[in-house]
């Protein structure tokens, strides 16, 4: 089966008061009722560690990463993205059902097929895609972009 | 003649002489002695015969012994010595026998010499009497001239004048004189306070006439006003007697409530346990409604335990899901027949786990939904029972309250027919008392009448009076009194003001009689009978009754 006619699975999950999306196939697993190991001198919204399978993983509270009047409230679920072999998780208010939707034709081409977005993600610097994923239009991103966005990288506390 | 000389007179006339006194002391003496030597000569004689007889005795008794031949010497002795004892006697008689000649002529001599007192003593008498009848002569020859000079005197009194004085001198009417004088003026007293005492009695009598007058007017007044009373007293024992009834009446509602308050008391104690058995429902129903809750709380942790598995099943779900995607990324990348079944298999198994999960959530969210609803209703019910409890126990604390209302009122009606029973008895006894004494009222009115003639009759008595001493004080006028006469005694009677008593301001009515029936019309009261409160203004025909009954003695006692 071509990747052109496959369908696609999205895992929605709401953080900072608006829903984001990211393609199953970037996440793990999701996680709840974890507890992540602080790390002292890191921003707040870096809410330290966690060994997941023998791994240690960067765990991100994406809420306080996109609105900084969150402060250190940490969320309960846990998403789990990859980027090649390294591991993060995105701590979240919350998570839906992942939603299929139908093959992007456009996708198989260009790859990032869909509506141009703005908002508080694609202010961080990350490429943000606004497509209509269960009759919602949601901004999709993805793990790639999410890591190469500057403000991503940088967990020291001075900022 | 001074007084003097005629009192030394009458004192030498009332003085007997010693011619007088002498022969009437030695008469008595000497009469009296011859009365002793007689006697003492008849005592000499009887003494005599009776030593005869006992000489005469003794011989009799010793004649026997001396003749006796038997006797011996010794007895004759003795008996010879007893008639020289018996002779011895007579011979003291002798020898006082001796005596009796001189003595035989004292009694003659004595009887001479008392014929020679009595002669003496009737020539003293003879001699005095004359001497008293010449001076008598002289004084009443005196005494007649005195008493023509005071007949003289006394003349013009008998024509009304009491400026008359008799003189008073020695003569023998002197003292009749100064009594006379003296009778004079207390004559003159007398007249000038008779006249006075006429005016007075003149002024007296018509005052008293006049208030025997007002006192007439003001008995019949009474007599009017005591009839009216008896009438007033007559319809105040007919309320009274209704009063009784009503009392009595007032008793057995008594009885009627207090047998009520009874009734009720037993109600009251039905309704107490019918309170007790809904308020232990109530309480059975409260305590299942708690279980309810209780239960509804634990399905609330199951269901949360359920939710908790739901949330976990979602996630299961999502992580399958994400596995799904990741194999089938890695079918589509390396192109692996084998691994398509595996990646629908993981999808299928995403799809199932979600489609659970969703029914968990829903399962849970509805039996959340329904458990609230459930506690919602369970605790309404439970603040309902609670209210209802509250209502309950009040409604039981009323009960209790009401129960002791109920038997402070019994215990009040009891009180209260007692009294009742005590104001029925006593209005009874109030109605007879007050009919008898209508009748004493009766009599009282006979009496006014009978006092009211009798004022009238006593008011001609003093018109009679006041005639008779305008008569006195016309007569005492007829006499005449010196200038200058003692001012009379003053009685100080003056006539009584009766200004306060106008007999006009009760006029008096033909017949004094008293409109019962407007009395008794409760709804036309007059003062001073008032209707009972509450009796709406109706005559009760009772109150007619008891007024006729009680006025049926005091009209037979009139």
């Amino acid at each position: 089966m071509s990747a052109a006619a496959t369908s696609r699975r999205w895992v929605v999950m709401r953080s900072a008061g608006r829903e984001y999306a990211i393609d199953a196939v970037s996440v793990r697993e999701i996680h709840d009722g974890w507890q992540a190991q602080p790390l002292t001198g890191t921003a707040d919204w870096f809410l330290g560690t966690l060994v997941v399978r023998g791994r240690v993983v960067p765990v991100t509270s994406f809420d306080a990463w996109l609105d900084a009047r969150s402060g250190r409230r940490v969320p309960p679920y846990g998403v789990e993205i990859t980027v090649g072999e390294d591991a993060y998780l995105l701590a979240v208010s919350d998570v839906r059902h992942a939603v299929e939707t139908p093959p992007d034709p456009m996708a198989a081409s260009t790859g990032s097929a869909g509506l141009a977005a703005s908002g508080a993600l694609a202010a961080r610097g990350v490429r943000v895609e606004r497509r209509s994923i269960g009759g919602n239009d949601i901004d999709t991103f993805t793990p790639a972009a999410l890591i190469a966005a500057p403000a991503f990288s940088d967990i020291t506390a001075h900022r | 003649m001074s007084s003097t000389s005629l009192n030394r007179a009458s004192a030498a006339s009332r003085a007997w002489p010693a011619s007088v006194w002498l022969p009437l002391v030695l008469l008595p003496l000497v009469l009296l002695a011859m009365t002793f030597v007689s006697l003492g000569h008849g005592i000499a004689d009887v003494d005599r015969s009776v030593t005869l007889q006992q000489a005469r005795e003794h011989w009799a008794a010793l004649e026997p012994q001396l003749l006796d031949e038997r006797a011996d010497a010794a007895s004759r002795t003795e008996t010879l010595r007893r008639l020289d004892d018996a002779l011895t006697l007579s011979d003291s008689r002798r020898l006082a026998d001796s005596f009796a000649p001189w003595v035989r002529w004292v009694p003659p001599a004595l009887g001479a010499l008392s014929l020679i007192l009595c002669v003496w003593l009737w020539r003293a008498l003879s001699s005095m009497r004359k001497t008293r009848r010449r001076i008598e002569d002289g004084r009443m020859r005196r005494d007649q001239a005195a008493i023509l000079a005071l007949l003289d005197d006394m003349t013009p009194l008998a024509d009304g004048d009491l400026t008359v004085r008799a003189t008073v001198d020695e003569a023998m009417t002197g003292a009749l004189a100064d009594a006379f004088n003296q009778a004079v003026t207390a004559l003159r007293q007398l007249v000038a306070d008779t006249g006075h005492s006429a005016k007075e009695v003149g002024k007296a009598v018509a005052a008293t006439r006049t208030s025997t007058r007002s006192l007439s007017s003001a008995a019949s007044v009474q007599s009017r006003e005591i009839l009216r009373a008896s009438n007033y007293l007559n319809v105040m024992s007919g309320a009274i007697a209704e009063l009784s009834m009503n009392a009595t009446a007032s008793a057995r509602k008594a009885l009627q409530t207090r047998a009520a308050a009874g009734d009720g008391r037993g109600a009251l104690i039905e309704a107490g346990v019918q309170l007790d058995r809904i308020r232990d429902e109530a309480a059975l129903t409260m305590r299942l409604t708690h279980r309810l809750a209780d239960n509804v709380r634990a399905i609330d942790a199951e269901v949360e335990t359920v939710r908790a598995i739901a949330t976990r099943s979602e996630l299961l779900s999502l992580n399958t899901t994400v596995r799904a995607a990741a194999a089938s990324q890695r079918v589509a990348d390396a192109d692996v027949a084998a691994d398509e079944r595996s990646t629908s298999d993981y999808a299928r198994l995403a799809d199932d786990v979600s489609d659970l999960a969703t029914v968990l959530g829903s399962a849970s969210r509805e039996i959340s939904s329904l458990t609230a609803v459930i506690r919602d209703d369970a605790d309404e019910t439970l603040r309902a029972m609670s209210t209802t409890d509250a209502a309950l126990r009040a409604g039981v604390d009323e009960a209790a309250a009401l129960f002791g209302h109920l038997k402070t009122i019994d215990t009040s009606v009891a009180a209260l027919d007692g009294l009742i029973g005590d104001t029925a008895d006593r209005a009874a006894r109030q109605a007879d008392v007050v009919r008898r004494l209508s009748g004493n009222m009766t009599v009282l009115n006979r009496l006014g009448r009978d006092g009211a003639t009798g004022l009238a009759d006593a008011s001609a008595s003093l018109d009679d009076l006041q005639a008779l001493a305008e008569a006195l004080d016309a007569r005492v006028a007829g006499f005449r009194l010196p200038a200058g006469s003692p001012v009379p005694w003053s009685s100080g009677i003056e006539a009584p003001s009766f200004d306060d008593f106008e007999a006009d301001d009760y006029p008096l009515d033909d017949d004094a009689t008293v409109d019962t029936a407007a009395l008794t019309d409760r709804s036309a009261p007059r003062a001073g009978i008032a209707p009972p409160a509450g009796s709406g203004g109706t005559v009760n025909p009772s109150a007619s009754e008891a007024l006729a009954r009680s006025a049926a003695p005091a009209a037979s006692e009139t």
